[in-house]
């Protein structure tokens, strides 16, 4: 429940047996690893160690080998993919529930030995779909080569036709006007003076956008022919073989075929290996857990024979770092408390009800050195706002029975996700709670369905009040809570300041506030027209309005000589007490601040009973059921998903601005500790 | 005439708050959408950055059915006299005009926040609280308008 205590191991051992042992550590995934170019070695007890015998150069090479690797697997596993049937595809998916297949050591050492392979056949892969891509180009090539011909399958020569012995002939394209083989012949005659004869002109094909037309004449006549060709807009034909089109289009389509079929064959290769899909992930988390492995070894310190690995160890996981590196002959382990002025990682170790809101907490900033770890009492606090924000208990239940059944059903999924799930189970059973407490049950479900379907009005059990009936008591209820929420920051506050043996800062910065706003709060309660106002009841007994009262006073005179006590300058000093004080309208501005609480709470409620006053709109009849089901359906689940995102962001706001600003800074670096990072595997089962 | 006033408010509120919501919507729809063409896998988290400009509708939607509830449009009819009407329509003002500045303003820095997302993913905790400052203003002004409408029928005017 708290920061968990660190301390610094260093590990000494021979070169030779630095690839097991690295294996081992990073089988334990305790121990993140300090660069050893950053530690001081003057002083030191390892003054002689150089940390360069490995050098930056090699391990740089290495890990662009390894992300050489890792591109040419992660494409051809993404290429088997693409490839695998739907329900292949099912049993392949990596969800957001993917189970990781365990890899037990004898199957490890294995596929190590295997990996080479494995990665040629990744490269195969990927060169028979390059090979595809190519031939799917090639065929629509073909295809547009075959459709083009077509216009010309009725002449009966080759396209590369261009003369015989007495004549000259042309293949090629006219504008459309050209639509009539006299037309042509009219034409080529005007123009060359009537005097030549002998045109033969053949239309082989026509569209609305060119003529295919085939022309011969004599020799001689040729020139002046091609001459008033060029003119006429005359386009010689881009074919040129010595084939006639339609065996040119025979020959395309036996292309075609062969070139389907070695495609066929290729898709069919591929198919045949999704097999190896499991291996090629084993090989992915293999290398990537190899470049872990080399990024430490560019970390350690060595010398000739020996390497020294420095490291921030959890202090109770330090004993299993000595016994797993035990077993090895002239290897020693030594570890020492952090000192003072050293910023070690942050690992947080609470329960599980509580450490599934570290990741909100990790948004915000983790605790730093001088910080206590405010999760525990982050959690109540969120999971009680985050009910009050949503309050209804139909989206409570459906909340916490999703959750839990995804929970149940997948025990192993990843940490962060089971995590975020377990958040919202939780703030599932109290947004049920606040929902009982309020009256709301997917609104007003049950009064609209009694009354619409059954005729007599049945009202949703209530345990405390209807807060759209009694807006001000909400109102008033949301503040009690925000000022109970910012008080608990500033005894945390507090608490810290007193570990810290600032016991006069402990007074003045926060009994202080503790005074003033406390004061402030119960002499405003003691003035009769406020409770009424805020629709409570509640009698002040008029001694303790004058306690109030002097609280107050002390408490501001606190802040006003004290919250400058930093400036020498007697005026200085004053002037900030001033300022100190004006701080009083970040409390009030605070405190209104939870009046979100009563405003989301409504519009979660109000937006149901939309819904609901609408699905009833149809009756009481078979088809007033149906619409009745569907507008319930439909309209909760947007309501859901919608108030939910509301509720999440405005319970961080609530904990990061009102509370947070009360006593956290943060400022920690996270635990990263040097282990596998595998995506699809568990190298050996069960981390420790 | 005092109905025509009240119902007036009502489509004030939900006019102006649905304007906002819908320019604010869009702009960070543009937004994500930009992020999705280079990274698909950040769909979910864009989404719900977008999503984050839509509550100013949705509370724009909530004062404008407490009146129609109040006034008996939806229910029982009840009454309206003219000042009443006047009232109605004053209560909805703050949640109109608020709704529609701040959801174009909160879209803004949902804009910023989907800018964050796609190149630190990990940073989304902090990319929403951004936007969700400027929605603070959106609920206070619901607040007023809410307890505004629903205390307006116990006036003696």
């Amino acid at each position: 429940m708290a920061k968990v205590e660190m301390c610094k191991t260093r590990i000494y051992g021979l070169k030779k047996d630095r690839k097991k042992i690295l294996r081992k550590i990073q089988h334990l995934g305790v121990v993140e690893v300090v660069d050893g170019a950053t530690l001081p070695s003057e002083g030191s007890k390892c003054a002689k160690v150089s940390s360069c015998a490995v050098t930056f150069d090699d391990v740089q090479k290495s890990i662009k080998i390894l992300d050489e690797g890792l591109m040419v697997v992660s494409d051809a596993m993404k290429i088997l993919m693409e490839n695998l049937d739907a329900a292949q595809k099912k049993e392949y998916n990596v969800g957001p529930f993917y189970e990781p297949f365990v890899v037990n050591e004898s199957d490890f050492e294995y596929l190590v030995a295997d990996a080479d392979k494995i990665l040629d056949v990744a490269r195969e892969v990927l060169n028979e779909d390059r090979e595809i891509s190519q031939l799917k180009a090639e065929i629509l090539k073909l295809e547009d080569d075959k459709v083009s011909l077509g216009f010309w399958k009725d002449l009966d020569v080759p396209t590369a036709v261009s003369c015989t012995k007495f004549t000259s002939c042309w293949v090629g394209t006219l504008p459309p006007e050209f639509d009539n083989e006299d037309d042509i012949l009219n034409v080529l005659r005007k123009g060359l003076g009537g005097k030549v004869g002998g045109i033969h002109v053949e239309i082989v094909s026509k569209t609305s956008e060119l003529a295919y037309v085939f022309l011969m004449c004599r020799k001689n006549d040729s020139d002046l022919i091609s001459k008033k060709l060029l003119n006429l807009g005359f386009t010689s034909c881009k074919y040129d073989s010595s084939r006639t089109p339609l065996e040119d289009i025979r020959f395309i389509e036996g292309e075609i075929n062969k070139s389907q079929a070695r495609l066929n064959e290729l898709r069919n290769n591929i198919r045949d290996r999704s097999s190896y899909l499991q291996k090629l992930r084993f090989v992915y988390d293999y290398y990537m857990s190899k470049k872990e492995s080399y990024k430490v070894i560019a970390k350690l310190q060595s010398t000739r024979k020996a390497f020294v690995l420095t490291g921030y160890v959890p202090k109770n996981r330090a004993d299993l770092v000595e016994s797993a590196v035990h077993s090895f002959p002239h290897t020693f382990v030594e570890s020492e408390s952090i000192q003072s002025f050293e910023e070690s990682p942050v690992l947080l170790n609470n329960f599980s009800a509580v450490s599934a809101v570290e990741p909100v907490l990790e948004s915000y900033s983790l605790p730093s050195k001088a910080e206590l770890d405010p999760t525990f009492v982050m959690s109540i606090f969120y999971y009680f706002l985050f009910g009050l924000m949503l309050s209804d208990a139909g989206y409570g239940a459906v909340m916490s029975i999703v959750c839990g059944c995804l929970l149940y059903k997948h025990k192993n999924m990843k940490s962060s996700l089971k995590k975020s799930l377990t958040m919202f189970f939780i703030c599932g059973i109290f947004t049920f709670f606040w929902g009982l407490m309020f009256g709301s049950f997917f609104g007003d479900a049950i009064e609209v369905v009694s009354a619409t379907f059954f005729g007599r009005k049945i009202s949703t059990p209530t345990f405390w009040f209807v807060p759209i009936k009694r807006p001000m008591l909400m109102l008033s209820f949301s503040f009690g809570v925000g000022i109970l929420h910012m008080f608990t920051g500033l005894f945390f506050k507090f608490v810290q300041l007193l570990k810290s043996r600032k016991y006069l800062d402990a007074v003045f910065d926060v009994v202080s506030w503790f005074l003033l706003v406390g004061g402030l709060v119960v002499f405003m309660l003691s003035v009769p027209m406020v409770p009424k106002l805020l629709d409570i009841n509640v009698v002040i007994r008029p001694m303790i309005a004058n306690i109030s009262k002097l609280f107050m006073l002390v408490g501001a005179l606190t802040v006003l000589f004290t919250a400058g006590r930093g400036s020498g300058n007697f005026f200085k000093r004053l002037l900030k007490g001033v300022y100190g004080l004006y701080g009083i309208t970040n409390y009030l501005s605070d405190i209104i601040s939870y009046s979100r609480l009563l405003a989301l709470g409504l519009s979660t409620g109000v937006i149901a009973q939309v819904f609901n006053k609408m699905g009833a709109m149809g009756g009481s009849n078979l088809f007033g059921v149906i619409l009745f089901a569907l507008v319930f359906l439909l309209g909760h689940t947007v309501n859901i998903l919608i108030n939910l995102l509301g509720a999440y962001v405005h319970t961080n706001r609530l904990q990061f601005v009102e509370f947070f600003s009360k006593f956290y800074e943060g400022g920690g670096r996270k635990f990263s500790p040097f282990s596998f990072k595998t995506k699809y595997c568990d190298f050996f089962g069960g981390s420790c | 005439m005092g109905l025509f006033f009240a119902l007036l408010g009502a489509a004030i509120s939900v006019l102006f708050a649905s304007i906002g919501s819908a320019i604010g919507v869009g702009m960070a729809g543009e937004a994500a959408a930009g992020v999705v063409t280079e990274t698909p896998e950040k769909f979910g988290k864009v989404l719900l950055l977008q999503l984050l400009p839509g509550t100013q509708g949705i509370y724009g939607l909530l004062v404008s059915v407490l009146v129609l509830i109040q006034i008996g449009i939806l229910g029982t009819p009840t009454d309206v006299s003219f000042s009443q009407g006047l009232l109605y329509l004053a209560a909805c003002l703050p949640m109109g005009f608020v709704g529609l500045w701040s959801a174009i303003r909160q879209a803004r820095a949902a804009v910023a926040g989907i800018g964050i997302v796609s190149k630190k993913p990990d940073q989304m905790g902090k990319a929403m609280i951004f936007p969700a400052m400027v929605e603070t203003y959106a609920l206070l002004a619901l607040l007023v308008s809410v307890l505004s409408v629903l205390n307006i029928s116990n006036l003696d005017v």
